[in-house]
């Protein structure tokens, strides 16, 4: 929860920018439906999927002009690329391989984004971490 | 040195790093004519991995002129990060040098606090040298040869005011610095020991 508290502070230098950004404010990546509802034994797996997502899909490919920006990006990349370790140590002892359900929703995202173009849609999924960070919170403090 | 590259490069490239302050440091490059500048980079294992090797500048050492470099703004995750430094003269530039061992914030040295403490009728404070907000004191205290009743307190605030405690008594207080984000607690301080003052004569 202290590495939730330093992205919180992460992602704080930079919300307002980002989420100015977002051109598509009617398009939703991480949607409340997808988020909600899963299975205790679940998250696990359903963060390290999303994580990893962040990682390789968005935060690779966000290129800001923005020194700060890319100051703050950086933290947070590096941050979840830790945080996704730590949770592999949790995955090897609760075994919890993602089941069809959390394949989907995780897909469902990832479709989402796909769909919009690359600039666009990294802003959108950054401008939304809130939702992540929440959501982290709830799952991984219980 | 080749062509464009005929600065030397700067020499004993160090990273130091304590109570999660990180400081890049560098012998100076002397050359004659006008000053050298230097500029420092950063690359965290997201970089490495999926940015193909991207640096990062730190924004507060572009273009600076000491050999030392505040890379704690940028040493903000629990990854491994390489650094770099590079001279600068004119058009002349020096190849890039970097740390010998990449650095994990987790091996920052945390000291052990200094605190002074001051006995009030009605409480006892405890005043610790300043430390960046990622560190909190914990504070341990008991009324002296009791220590089975030992009371420990976890603050960021500064200082410390504690009122549950007993005029005429002595008290014993140690303490250390934990840092949350990377699990990691600092040796313990040496033992204070203070009285707290009694309005009844000591005959009573």
């Amino acid at each position: 929860s202290v590495q939730i508290h330093e992205l919180r502070e992460y992602f704080s230098e930079i919300r307002k920018t980002i989420v100015g950004e977002d051109g598509n404010s009617g398009v939703r990546l991480l949607k409340e439906h997808a988020m909600k509802n899963i299975k205790p034994l679940e998250s696990c797996c359903f963060l390290r999927q999303l994580l990893r997502f962040y990682v390789e899909s968005v935060f690779n490919r966000y290129t800001p002009k923005d020194s700060q920006i890319r100051r703050r990006t950086s933290s947070l990349a590096n941050s979840f690329l830790s945080i996704n370790r730590d949770l592999r140590q949790c995955n090897a002892h609760l075994h919890c391989q993602c089941d069809e359900e959390t394949k989907k929703r995780i897909e469902a995202i990832q479709s989402t984004f796909e769909k919009l173009d690359v600039s666009a849609a990294t802003v959108k999924a950054i401008g939304e971490l809130d939702y992540l960070l929440d959501w982290i919170e709830t799952h991984h403090h219980h | 040195l080749t062509g464009f590259e005929n600065l030397p490069a700067p020499q004993n490239v160090l990273l130091s790093s304590i109570d999660m302050i990180h400081l890049l440091r560098w012998s100076p490059v002397f050359v004659s004519g006008d000053s050298v500048r230097y500029t420092v980079e950063f690359q965290g294992e997201h970089e490495r991995e999926y940015r193909n090797g991207m640096w990062q500048e730190v924004l507060e050492c572009l273009d600076i002129v000491h050999p030392v470099c505040n890379v704690t703004a940028d040493i903000s995750s629990n990854v491994d990060y390489d650094l770099r430094v590079r001279a600068y003269q004119e058009e002349r530039v020096s190849p890039w040098a970097s740390i010998k061992k990449m650095f994990n914030r987790q091996d920052t040295v945390l000291t052990v606090p200094v605190f002074n403490v001051t006995a009030r009728k009605e409480f006892l404070q405890a005043d610790f040298t300043e430390m960046p907000k990622s560190i909190v004191f914990v504070l341990k205290y008991w009324p002296k040869g009791a220590e089975h009743q030992a009371v420990q307190v976890t603050s960021e605030q500064n200082p410390f005011v504690l009122v549950q405690i007993e005029e005429g008594v002595t008290y014993c207080l140690q303490a250390w610095t934990h840092v949350e984000v990377i699990h990691k607690s600092s040796n313990v301080s040496e033992l204070q020991c203070v009285s707290i003052p009694s309005t009844l004569p000591p005959w009573v």
